[in-house]
């Protein structure tokens, strides 16, 4: 489903990313750790196509299109969704209103009907229970005046409204209590499918006890330099990142 | 909330219906109206202004009073103080009067000039009976005149007078002649001046003793004929313990001429009243490349807080004309008063606003908000100018103004200017205002979530605005955030 | 006020400054272009904009007069006390060489009145002089160009670091007449210099002055600079000072005007911006009674990417005294990335003061971060009663309140004993 083939990015002219290799089947569930600094951030930021980050080399195939080529919405459009870490305040615009545009756009971008006031409703109802987001979440101005645990919910709300393909989670965890974090995680659990993919990008280990990983790699200085099943991130838990990078090293 | 899904049903509607409509973009209100009319010569002097009310059947009283006025406006000078430029005005080289051919007045809809329907039905003005059920009365005035004010009869039967301003000089000329330059005298500025001797139209509101208007009023302007100017006073009396709800909505053609508005608003509010004011103005902008013909909206509108407890509200979105120059305002006058002035205003293109609002505080414990929202784009530029005066005897004032800036693209402008006057130490005066542009994290959320870019900002804007849409009555909202979207078509990217 | 009256009163005005230009000016092509702007001049009247809340019809009313020789013995008390300082000192506008005192900066920095200029000097001033203040839109600074005969040159050459202020202390001695007197500063700190100046003015004795004062300062690229401006003077003081700074990349000024003494007086205080990088603060305070007029015109011109620019103005107006504020921030179309912030606070403590406030914004760039707010009321109540519950009286609660009030202002200043010293006047005053 996405391949990623020698992906190198920079921002202000300093090379993050250098060199990145990684493919996702659909269905999997990766995770991708590391020390702060190492890249983690700027991986999703290149996959959603934020402008300031600079493509300088490697490509990355989604679903057969070449996902570089293709602008934000479009990429939103193919399937690919980044919850992001800090969510922004948009004052004045309805969660709802918002929400309404984005599905109707990616329907269309789909090929597919818009939902008409009633069924999205009722989409967005059934939807709600599976992060267990309050209603009334939905008439407020997106994200303004929620709390850390809220924004990252509505993101996982956002996300099953969006059905997408690839779900990109950066940092999702950071700032979660630990009944956030399991709702948060259950959610994602009930949207796991064989058809859909996920890419978890976290520090903590802690994050993968509730979204189990398939592969875990670990990324340091811009490249994966490790990669192993879930049993990694509780050996990166116990023994840190110290010897990791001596085996950079060495 | 049990009942959120219909209602949640019912906010949606509008917001789709804008979004399929974004799409059209341009200015879709510029077709000229085939209507034969009936014109008076360009030019301005003492002969048009006879002419004009003798048409008009008017008294000797009214000519008079104009004839005065145009003795004031000779002697004064255009006003060049405001942010806009503009070449100079021929005043000689405009029509003063043009009417629609056919009798202004009308029994039915059936004698109305399906033409004239035709304009109407375009403008999504509810003239059709089923829309009147829609609970808005409304009168239409089109080159000056008024061509149909529907819900008469009903409203007479609670004393409520609304008609064009030239039925009422006859049927209430006591009303008139008491009013009638009573909050902007002739001699206010220029542009009131230049109205008070050619006015054409308008219309008349009056709202007896303890009334509460049951609908909306509104009135809607068109202005059809080439070279025309547009002159029409709005008069709105609401007696003690009244309340009304009046709404204006503007369009004009396409044409590669500027032609001129200058109207005048005047409103009275008598103790424990309450006049909403709603404007939606969408003049034609002018060409947005080079800038050609547009309206020149040169407008004076002002309202007093006569008795006290009284409460007057202006909310305006101003998306049109290529040149505004309007400050709504209001002298608190009665004790207790409240002022309070809504603004949303976009330019584009070459577009040139300096729109405000000034708040006179004269009684004590008076109150004053001003929210005004402005959004540039294009190489166009917004001004806000405001005043707000603490009177020496207005104890206990009040008054807080948030003055927002949005700016989209680089080549565009956005000014504030207030003005802020106080001379009673117990008055409180708190001004804020920000300038800022879209975020673009804010466009890039948007963008993730397959949003493109013209829908992701006039969506951050429409946001951005709420504040003062929210003033707006239901239906009037959903055709200014329309209108919002459509404004700021092609400024992005 | 009919035309005629006006210009009779311009001529008079002019005649006021136009004396002893003792034989040869001193850049004479500036001066002839400034006598020439005069021709078209018009005395400043409440139908310009930029006078709207000022008059100076009751200047027009008097007969100025340029003052006789004064001899002054002692200045100590006019000195800002514990401040260690290079000490100029002006009587009637005249350098008074034996009451001055020079030579802590030596080598750094350059105190030479016009009178004294020669050699480096002298280029100095030629290539610096009537630079930055046009003459063609104002007639109060094209009148100082003209005829003003004295002045400070202040300067820092590349890379010298004053370690010590300059105090410039001016004052008047009317002696029962109507006088009418011009001051110029000339100051230039060069790429990677620093200065601190404090100009302070006072009174002696009875009769009325009009001082017309106009300060050009360059500060460079990398430099920085720090002017403090005292306005003490008597309650028949009227003074127009006009003040226009040039900003270098990266250099960083502030501009502190206080305001205690004066009837009427209009402060223009200009900043252009026209290198990127800079820092700029704008701080002024007023403190009014009586029938003091006190009229702060400023203005902010952002014309390149990256400068920040924070003003902050703070008035208490007394018994029937009124205050002016206009705060203009311009940020030109290539200005991006610029932060400017305004702020204009006022306190009314009685019913026949007035105050006008002007905050104003014009913005061509996008990508900017502007914001102004202005407030206007009294005493704060509520804080007022807190302390009145404490025991305070009602007259050191007020005292304390406007003590805090200003403070906010004064203790940006860098140099402590001048603090103190403005602390020590604003609690004699209330």
């Amino acid at each position: 489903m996405l391949t990623i083939k020698n992906l190198q990015a920079s921002i202000d002219g300093q090379e993050i990313l250098k060199g990145l290799n990684l493919t996702i089947n659909p269905g999997e569930v990766h995770a991708i750790m590391g020390p702060n600094g190492s890249g983690k951030s700027t991986l999703a930021s290149v996959l959603a196509g934020r402008e300031e980050y600079e493509v300088t080399g490697g490509e990355v195939d989604f679903d057969g299109k070449d996902l570089l080529d293709l602008e934000p919405d479009e990429r939103a459009g193919e399937g690919l969704f980044l919850a992001f870490q800090y969510p922004v305040e948009i004052p004045g615009v309805s969660m709802t209103n918002f929400l309404r545009t984005s599905v109707n756009s990616v329907r269309e971008y789909r090929e597919q009907e818009a939902l008409t006031a009633g069924q999205f409703l009722k989409l967005m109802k059934e939807k709600q229970q599976i992060v267990e987001l309050d209603s009334n979440l939905t008439k407020r101005s997106v994200n303004e005046g929620f709390s850390g645990g809220e924004k990252k919910r509505n993101e996982i709300f956002q996300m099953a409204m969006l059905e997408p393909k690839l779900a990109i989670l950066d940092e999702t965890d950071s700032g979660l209590d630990i009944d956030a974090l399991r709702i948060v995680s259950n959610a994602v659990n009930k949207l796991r499918s064989p058809e859909r993919s996920f890419l978890v990008i976290t520090h903590y280990q802690r994050l993968l006890d509730h979204i189990v990983p398939d592969f875990v790699h670990v990324l340091y200085k811009g490249r994966i330099v490790k990669s192993g099943g879930k049993e990694l991130a509780l050996e990166l838990e116990e023994k840190g990142y110290d010897w990791i990078k001596e085996e950079v090293a060495a | 909330m049990a009942e959120d899904q219909t209602l949640q049903v019912e906010e949606l509607s509008p917001d789709e219906k804008i979004i399929q409509e974004f799409t059209e973009k341009k200015y879709e209100y510029g077709w000229v109206t085939e209507i034969e009319t009936d014109k008076a010569p360009k030019g301005l002097n003492e002969d048009i202004i006879r002419l004009i009310s003798s048409k008009k059947n008017e008294p000797e009283w009214l000519l008079e009073w104009r004839l005065k006025a145009f003795e004031i406006w000779q002697k004064m000078e255009e006003p060049d103080w405001a942010h806009v430029d503009y070449p100079p005005i021929d005043y000689q080289d405009i029509y003063y009067y043009a009417a629609p051919k056919k009798k202004p007045q009308y029994e039915s809809l059936d004698e109305v000039d399906p033409e004239l329907i035709k304009t109407f039905e375009k403008l999504g003005i509810p003239l059709q009976e089923q829309k009147m059920l829609a609970g808005v009365a409304v009168d239409a005035v089109i080159d000056s005149v008024s061509v149909k004010t529907t819900y008469k009869e009903k409203l007479a039967e609670l004393g409520i007078i609304f008609m064009s301003f030239s039925e009422a000089v006859h049927e209430y000329p006591e009303l008139i002649k008491k009013y009638i330059g009573s909050v902007v005298p002739r001699t206010d500025n220029y542009f009131a001046a230049l109205n008070s001797a050619v006015f054409t139209d308008g219309s008349f509101v009056y709202i007896p003793k303890g009334v509460r208007c049951p609908m909306e009023l509104s009135t809607y302007f068109r202005i059809n004929e080439q070279n025309t100017g547009q002159f029409e006073r709005t008069l709105i009396v609401a007696e003690e313990g009244s309340y009304v709800s009046y709404l204006e909505g503007c369009t004009a053609p396409m044409r590669d001429e500027n032609q001129l508005h200058a109207a005048v608003v005047e409103l009275i509010a008598e103790k424990d009243s309450e006049i909403k004011y709603s404007t939606v103005q969408n003049w034609y902008p002018g060409n947005p490349e080079t800038g050609a013909g547009g309206i020149y909206n040169f407008v004076t509108k002002r309202g007093i807080c006569r008795g006290d407890n009284s409460k007057i509200s202006w909310t305006q979105v101003e998306t049109g004309s290529a040149i505004t120059w309007k400050y709504p305002s209001v002298i608190l006058k009665g004790n207790n008063s409240e002022g309070e002035f809504y603004s949303v205003a976009v330019t584009n293109g070459r577009q040139q606003a300096d729109t405000g609002t000034k708040m006179v505080h004269m009684g004590k414990n008076t109150k004053s908000l001003i929210v005004s929202k402005g959004i540039s784009a294009g190489k166009s530029n917004n001004s806000y100018r405001g005043l707000v005066k603490v009177m020496n005897g207005a104890e206990n004032a009040r008054n807080f103004s948030q003055c927002d800036s949005l700016l989209i693209g680089d080549q565009c402008g956005a000014h504030t200017f207030p003005y802020i006057e106080v001379g009673n130490p117990t008055g409180m005066v708190e001004h804020e205002a920000t300038t800022s542009k879209i975020g673009e994290d804010q466009i890039f959320y948007c963008l993730q979530r397959g949003l493109d870019e013209e829908k992701a900002v006039s969506m951050i804007v429409n946001g951005y605005a709420r504040e003062v849409l929210n003033q707006l009555p239901m239906e009037f909202a959903v055709e200014a955030q329309k209108l919002l979207s459509i404004s700021l078509e092609g400024s992005v990217g | 006020m009919s035309n005629s009256t006006l210009n009779t009163s311009k001529e008079e005005l002019l005649k006021s400054f136009r004396k002893n230009l003792n034989g040869k000016a001193l850049v004479p092509s500036v001066r002839e272009q400034a006598q020439a702007a005069l021709e078209k001049l018009e005395i400043p009247n409440r139908r310009m904009e930029d006078w709207k809340y000022t008059s100076l019809e009751s200047l027009q009313k008097k007969n100025f007069v340029t003052p006789s020789p004064s001899e002054i013995s002692d200045v100590d008390p006019f000195k800002i006390e514990g401040l260690v300082s290079d000490v100029l000192v002006f009587v009637n506008g005249v350098y008074k060489e034996e009451l001055s005192s020079l030579g802590l900066n030596e080598g750094n920095l350059h105190l030479v009145p016009f009178h004294h200029v020669k050699g480096e000097s002298l280029e100095v001033l030629n290539k610096y002089f009537g630079k930055l203040v046009a003459s063609e839109n104002n007639l109060f600074s094209a009148i100082n160009t003209a005829y003003a005969d004295q002045g400070l040159l202040i300067y820092v050459p590349k890379g010298k670091i004053a370690e010590h202020p300059v105090q410039i202390v001016h004052i008047s001695t009317p002696e029962g007449n109507d006088i009418a007197l011009q001051h110029r500063n000339l100051l230039v700190v060069e790429d990677n210099a620093s200065a601190k100046v404090v100009e302070s003015f006072y009174t002696i004795g009875e009769g009325s002055t009009l001082r017309n004062n106009l300060h050009e300062v360059t500060v460079g690229a990398n430099a920085q600079l720090e002017y403090i401006k005292l306005q003490l003077e008597g309650s028949e003081a009227s003074q127009i000072d006009h003040t226009e700074v040039h900003q270098g990349r990266d250099s960083k000024a502030s501009v502190f005007t206080i305001t205690m003494g004066g009837d009427l007086v209009r402060n223009n205080l200009i900043f252009r911006l026209n290198d990127q990088n800079t820092e700029t603060h704008l701080m002024g305070t007023y403190l009014l009674n009586g029938r003091q007029h006190v009229d702060n015109f400023t203005q902010v011109n952002h014309q390149e990417p990256n400068c920040f620019s924070n003003e902050l103005y703070k008035g208490i107006l007394d018994e029937k005294s009124t205050g002016a504020f206009t705060g203009r921030i311009n940020v030109f179309r290539d200005a991006q990335k610029t932060n400017a912030y305004q702020s204009n606070r006022n306190i009314l403590l009685t019913k026949t003061a007035n105050i006008f406030t002007k905050p104003q914004l014009e913005i061509y760039a996008d990508d900017v971060k502007c914001s102004h707010g202005a407030t206007t009321g009294q005493l704060d109540k509520e804080a007022m009663f807190y302390l009145k519950a404490r025991g305070l009286s009602e007259d050191k609660a007020r005292k304390l309140m406007i003590h805090a009030f200003t403070l906010e202002v004064i203790e940006n200043i860098s140099l402590e004993p001048v603090q103190e010293y403005l602390e020590q006047l604003v609690s004699d005053r209330y």
